[in-house]
């Protein structure tokens, strides 16, 4: 199988990442936080120790701010509704995914003012005015996205930082598809809160998901056990343990911490100029292609991270996405959870088909994706002719 | 220099102890407790061979939160 789906979660996972989760079943299985005994303290200081590698490669204060969630939706729903209340606003990006539409739609009935700032495409300025524009004065949150899952431009992150920070206004980002491919500061970017999908970019097992919380949390969406204060009828105060109630995915969490020593050897800027360059690839090869539609200009350095949307005329995005399945390619065919951005790109009834490239995917592979999606683009002509 | 126990509210700032302490060349153990004081049950502490103002120091300067600090046998 070839996998180019890497949007949604990496397929191949490194070795590295393998073999950590499988020892981990073996060396350290054992409640982390929970106990006194020598194997809960191992099983603490793996966790301690992946925190310290979140906090290192996203410029977090301390340990104490990573939290380990489920996933990169889980993060930002501890975020909306642990921060939000009735009459506050939230600005959300005219590109975000359902992890932030629907969760800000139940905040909207429980009378939290939301407002969606129009992304212009191609113009980082006018988006940023778009941000201010959409600001009021009961704004406590803006929410927006890194990199858009749909079309892959990437947001101006630091100027909407420096705009929030000025005007004193929580500042969330969702990186869902850039945290392991795009440098993170969150101390640089003034971002607040930091939502993470380790099992993309991090190449960490699914069911992960990080979330750095650079400020306090009125109200933690999940209660209950966090083997300290068990005697308080109420949820402790310090991080990261008020966020994390039950038991943590400890698998999951020594998988994340490998992931990251293979993106720390490979360096960030050298997977994504890898990447993107096959993603460029890729884009002059559908270019070609007769019928082959669009939606973005060539994913150039720094505006794009590697995501391109297709279609193909005469057929739809699923059934291209099955009949590539069929030549044992996998893409995604669809809306993509993000129905906003389809919205604006005029393909809320169609979807796209969406092809992710990550760091093990070769140039042989894009050729044979190319030559798989003109065959089927030359057999809709010939369909539609007789 | 006296032995105490630093006690913490959570593991993360237990085992972020420790680690400081030893970065400031101290001796510094992990150990889970039962009663953390002020009857809120467990926790976790380390213990230490230091000044009591060290300590202090060290907390501060590594942003470390913890309940209390007590002289062995306290």
């Amino acid at each position: 199988m070839i996998y180019f789906d890497n949007a949604a979660t990496t397929g191949k996972k490194p070795l590295g990442v393998i073999k950590a989760v499988n020892s981990s079943f073996y060396e350290l299985s054992a409640n982390p936080g929970r106990g006194g005994h020598k194997a809960s303290l191992r099983a603490s200081e793996a966790v301690y120790g992946v925190r310290r590698k979140v906090a290192e490669l996203f410029g977090a204060k301390g340990e104490e701010n990573v939290i380990f969630t489920s996933s990169c939706t889980a993060s930002i729903n501890y975020v909306l509704k642990g921060i939000l209340k009735p009459k506050d606003g939230l600005v959300i990006s005219s590109l975000e995914h359902n992890s932030v539409t629907r969760p800000a739609e139940t905040l909207k009935k429980l009378g939290v003012n939301v407002t969606v700032a129009e992304v212009i495409f191609g113009d980082k300025e006018a988006t940023v005015r778009s941000f201010e524009r959409a600001i009021a004065p009961n704004t406590k949150a803006v929410l927006c996205t890194h990199a858009s899952n749909v079309t892959g431009e990437i947001m101006p992150i630091e100027q909407i930082g420096e705009l929030c920070n000025k005007k004193g206004i929580i500042f969330i980002v969702d990186a869902a598809q850039t945290a392991g491919v795009l440098p993170i500061d969150v101390g640089k970017m003034n971002i607040d809160f930091l939502c993470i999908a380790p099992h993309k970019g991090l190449y960490a097992p699914m069911g992960t998901g990080i979330l750095i919380a650079g400020k306090n949390i009125d109200t933690p969406l999940i209660e209950g056990g966090t083997g300290v204060n068990s005697a308080l009828s109420v949820q402790p105060d310090d991080y990261p343990e008020r966020l994390e109630s039950g038991t943590l995915n400890l698998p999951g969490i020594v998988g994340i911490g490998a992931g990251i020593d293979f993106i720390n050897k490979k360096g960030i800027a050298n997977i994504y100029k890898t990447e993107l360059e096959l993603a460029k690839y890729i884009y002059n090869g559908l270019k070609r292609i007769k019928g082959c539609i669009l939606y973005t200009p060539m994913p150039e350095y720094g505006s794009f991270v590697p995501v391109i949307s297709f279609n193909l005329r005469g057929i739809s995005a699923s059934d291209t996405a099955d009949l590539l399945d069929k030549a044992n390619i996998a893409v995604r065919g669809g809306l993509h959870c993000a129905p906003f951005a389809h919205k604006r790109l005029g393909t809320i009834e169609s979807g796209t088909v969406r092809i992710s490239p990550a760091i093990f995917n070769t140039k042989n592979e894009a050729d044979l994706l190319i030559s798989a999606i003109n065959s089927i683009a030359n057999n809709v002509r010939y369909r539609h002719k007789k | 220099m006296e032995r105490y126990f630093i006690i913490t509210g959570t593991i993360t700032y237990a085992i972020k102890c420790r680690d400081a302490l030893r970065l400031n060349g101290y001796k510094a153990e992990l150990k889970r407790l039962m009663n953390t004081g002020g009857n809120v049950g467990c926790g976790y502490g380390v213990v230490t061979v230091c000044e009591i103002n060290e300590i202090k120091k060290i907390m501060s300067e590594y942003a470390i939160r913890y309940l209390q600090i007590k002289r062995e046998g306290e």
